[in-house]
């Protein structure tokens, strides 16, 4: 796929990038040559670095280490713990405090083992009541529940990354036993819930990287380091400082731990209130994922929220674990670690994880969109190991404050078009579709979404508006639709104006590209710079017009095999047919979705194939469109059977499913040529001038 | 149309049981036919896709494990909600664990009624071969009896009788399903009947999609 293939280059480029910075220091070091020198070099490099995180640390500092941390700077960091801390708080900005405040930290933790970790041996016999004892008091009663707990925690800890030795060692083991027990303890109504476990872990993990490079800094030289540098870090209180950053972080991620209508009791076993029993668990992350589904998923990629919701995917399958591992099995660990920088970098409560969900959804979206629940269900439940953190991180942000950081150039980008259609026969089948003013403007506004910008602007051109971008189209809200403060549509509406603009970038590309050829052939060799300067920019706009996403609807798309999908058949390599329906031969369409069409496809396992006729040949369909069925499954009748357990749907998708109810099938249309009558057919090229349009017939 | 031979069916299966019991290695084991003693432990629920082939019918199973003190009441519901199938699991050497199975199934039968398949599945006989256990399978096996649910004593690790499980509950969703099918047709379609089950057509049956299809609903 091509701008995954562009994605990973990038991200290769990225990390040369870290290692051309690496070789530098080398090659530098070289030309020192003795091995001592080198040595020194080191320990000074190693000074500098801690020197310069105190300036960072200071509060006219913060500004850049934040800066750094959203951009993938603290990737080498080798204080990334002490970076955290700074950033969450945890350190406060007068590092000359730090020695007394780790050592209250300390302190403090050390209390609430004592309070909570009772050791039966020490104890005096008297103290103890009978062991068979089950009164509530009870010190035995408190010992069981304490074990069961324990228990509960282990059986997770012991399972922790199998492949990393890290994590088995027995001392590891224990620390993390015993911070989640503590925080259990300390935070009995959150406890301990699974999942905890592995946040813990990259924590401890960080923590002791940096005891580790501190210690190899301190083997090479004979002079002592800075006295809070080895305070901060000392290795022998890796429990200690783990509670303390874990403690943080937990003060904003419970939230996706929390059920607000059922206690958790002290053995780690959740048990609904009384009172509360027959109504659905109110299930805080839950609401958290509608929130960031209606606040953001919908604004950013209409298409494909409608698409998952269509599908019956609901956030919470996927949402719940990447939220409450914040992402932990999504990414690699280095990966994972400089998603973490961003997280906290951004800081707000872990506000930043809400857009970063949704960056790494739509940026799969070339993988859901042709694909079925299973295939959905795998990508969401397997997210590709090699997804472009750092585009990510950088898209994330472009969607969190679009006003300070520029749109990433391969992120896809999805703007449904507020242009008016000139009113036809079809257009009864059409609605326009409105976001947010902010979301467009911004995409208005922004130089580097060219690509998106210009199809619209051009599509504004073309319906007779005036070339001002549609921004204030905006302004105006029909009246029906309204839910939530923006307006729903059908997502056929949306899947045709999409492709609809599509099909005008490829006009207007072609039709670009012979005018070009003709100034080019009629403009002398040795005309003025500027002229060709000109030329040059034509051709540059005819290469942004190519709609990103045309392949989609051309090629067949071939869906990665992902693990866990990956069924008998794909194992043993026997092709198989499969249940997607085959599109090619249906005589008629029946749907109102489908204008007169000749469907054309081949039947590819597991994916579905579209084809685009060259609009050059004469006898080819007036358009094409591509079937594919979204089976719907029928749901239960609500009014017989309301099903206390049902997750909160919200009142978008219920309207949106509403409208969707009524239908067997959803159509994908592409057209070349329109049916819907904006331009007609011999505005097209006749010829290829680009030569790069499939001829699928 | 679904009745016939050429047909389709989808359905969704959902592990459920005490943690450590071995659903994920049953699921491993049935999916790819793998065992792997150092599995990470699920998070919440983890997802697999398996297509069978029986009777010449084709069956697409979308199936969830799941994990976690949250399954239970809290969580459990997204998964089990709309299944058509179960898949009890319990450690033949820890009675707690088959305990449990008898919680969930009170549970099940509140929540989604008699409509889901119950399949209770009894794991790691391996370690009655390795003499380490006795195990008196006849408690279980008459409450499975009572409760309408079929009972398999499986392996993970030895791959013993992992496939049957999944067929047979493979089978008894397909009968219900064809029997729901046939109810619904006799109604002609008044859609009162529908459930979550659905029926895709086959590529070999692909002109009747033109038609409007019973199994899709919504026809009036
Ligand atoms: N001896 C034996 N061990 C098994 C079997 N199935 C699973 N296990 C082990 O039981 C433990 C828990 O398995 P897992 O599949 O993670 O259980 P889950 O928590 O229910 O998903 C693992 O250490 C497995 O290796 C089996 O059939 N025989
Ligand atoms: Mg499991």
């Amino acid at each position: 796929m091509a701008s995954n293939g562009r994605e990973s280059v990038d991200s290769k480029k990225f990390d040369e990038n870290v290692k051309n910075e690496q070789t530098t220091i080398d090659s530098d070091d070289k030309e020192f040559s003795r091995q001592s020198s080198r040595y020194g070099q080191n320990v000074k490099n190693y000074e500098t670095e801690w020197r310069d995180l105190l300036l960072l640390a200071s509060e006219s500092g913060l500004r850049k280490l934040k800066e750094m941390a959203v951009s993938g700077e603290l990737k080498t960091s080798k204080f990334r713990s002490v970076c955290w801390n700074v950033l969450l708080g945890g350190l406060n900005n007068s590092p000359e405090t730090w020695i007394e405040q780790r050592s209250q930290q300390r302190v403090k933790y050390h209390e609430i083992r004592r309070k909570h970790i009772i050791d039966t041996s020490k104890l005096q016999v008297e103290e103890r009541d009978n062991p068979l004892s089950q009164s509530n008091g009870s010190f035995w009663n408190q010992h069981f529940r304490d074990t069961e707990l324990r228990n509960l925690i282990t059986q997770d800890v012991v399972r922790t990354n199998p492949t990393v030795e890290f994590y088995h060692r027995n001392n590891i083991k224990e620390i993390m036993i015993d911070i989640l027990f503590c925080y259990g303890r300390e935070f009995p109504e959150i406890c301990y819930r699974q999942g905890m476990h592995e946040v813990l872990a990259n924590l401890i993990f960080v923590l002791h990287s940096d005891h580790q490079n501190l210690s190899h800094i301190q083997d090479e030289t004979e002079i002592s380091l800075d006295r809070t540098l080895q305070n901060v870090l000392n290795p022998t209180f890796l429990e200690e400082d783990s509670y303390h950053l874990f403690a943080i972080i937990m003060q904003s991620l419970e939230l996706f731990y929390r059920i607000n209508d059922m206690t958790i009791n002290s053995s780690g076993q959740l048990i609904s209130l009384p009172t509360t029993n027959l109504k659905k668990p109110d299930i805080e992350v839950l609401h958290q994922l509608n929130n960031i589904k209606d606040k953001i998923f919908a604004k950013q990629d209409l298409h494909l929220h409608n698409h998952l919701l269509k599908l019956e995917i609901s956030m919470g399958f996927f949402g719940i674990r990447w939220l409450r591992l914040l992402f932990g099995r999504e990414f690699n660990l280095l990966d994972l670690l400089i998603l973490w920088d961003a997280i906290f970098g951004v800081g707000e409560n872990l506000i930043f994880t809400h857009y970063v969900l949704v960056a790494m959804l739509v940026h799969v979206r070339d993988k859901l969109i042709p694909s079925e629940y299973p295939e959905c269900m795998s990508y969401l439940m397997r997210y590709p190991q090699d997804a472009d953190v750092m585009l990510i991180i950088r898209h994330a942000l472009f969607m969190k404050s679009p006003e300070k950081f520029p749109c990433p150039p391969n992120a896809f980008v999805y703007v449904a078009t507020a242009a008016k259609k000139k009113k036809d026969k079809k257009t009864e089948d059409f609605t326009i579709v409105k976001l947010p003013s902010n979301r467009t403007s911004v995409a208005f506004n922004n130089t580097s979404n060219a690509r998106i910008n210009l199809g619209s602007t051009l599509s504004s051109i073309k319906h007779g508006e005036a070339s001002k971008p549609n921004v204030g189209v905006n302004t105006s809200l029909p009246d029906d639709g309204i839910v939530d403060g923006y307006t729903l549509d059908d997502p056929q509406v949306l899947k045709m104006e999409l492709q609809d603009n599509y099909n005008l970038m490829s006009v207007s590309r072609s039709k670009l590209m012979i005018y070009l050829s003709v100034l080019r052939k009629h403009i002398p060799g040795n005309q003025v710079d500027e002229l060709h300067q000109a030329l040059n920019g034509i051709e540059e706009l005819c290469s942004l017009l190519k709609p990103k996403n045309e392949y989609l609807f051309s090629i067949p798309t071939p869906v990665d095999p992902a693990f866990e999908a990956a069924d008998e058949d794909t194992l043993q390599g026997k092709a198989t047919p499969v249940s997607v329906p085959k599109i090619g031969s249906s005589p008629k369409p029946k749907s109102p979705f489908s204008p007169k069409t000749k469907l054309n496809t081949t039947p590819t396992r597991g994916t579905v194939s579209f084809s685009v006729p060259g609009p050059s040949t004469s006898s080819s369909p007036k358009s094409v469109v591509t079937r594919r069925s979204f089976p719907m499954s029928p749901k239960k009748n609500k009014s017989d059977n309301p099903d206390p357990y049902e997750v909160p749907n919200n009142k978008v998708d219920k309207a949106i499913l509403e409208k969707l109810k009524g239908m067997s099938q959803v159509e994908l249309n592409v057209m070349r040529q329109s049916d819907l009558g904006y331009y007609d057919s011999s505005e097209y090229p006749q010829n290829d001038p680009v030569g790069e349009r499939r001829n699928s017939q | 149309m679904s009745t016939e031979a050429s047909s389709n069916y989808i359905f969704k299966v959902v592990l459920l049981g005490e943690g450590k019991v071995g659903k994920s290695s049953i699921l491993l084991r049935f999916v790819h036919d793998q065992f792997n003693k150092n599995h990470l432990s699920t998070v919440q629920a983890s997802f697999m896709n398996k297509k069978i082939n029986f009777d010449n019918k084709r069956v697409n199973l979308n199936i969830w494990d799941t994990a976690g003190q949250e399954i239970f009441h809290a969580l459990g519901p997204i998964y089990y909600r709309n299944s058509h199938g179960a898949i009890l699991v319990y450690d033949i050497s820890s009675e707690d664990s088959f305990d449990k199975i008898k919680v969930w199934i009170k549970e099940l039968k509140k929540i989604v009624g008699n409509d889901i398949v119950c399949v209770i599945v009894g794991n790691k006989t391996d370690l009655i071969k390795d003499q380490k256990l006795s195990y008196d399978p006849e408690p279980h096996l008459s409450y499975a009896k009572s409760v309408g649910a079929m009972h398999f004593l499986t392996s993970a690790k030895l791959n013993e009788n992992i496939d049957e499980a999944f067929l047979e509950i493979s089978k008894s969703m397909m009968k219900i399903h064809d029997e729901k099918q046939l109810a619904n047709a006799s109604l002609n379609r008044t859609g009162s009947m529908r459930r979550q089950l659905r029926v895709e057509e086959s590529t070999e049956a692909e002109e009747m999609t033109e038609a409007p299809t019973t199994s899709r609903c919504c026809g009036r």
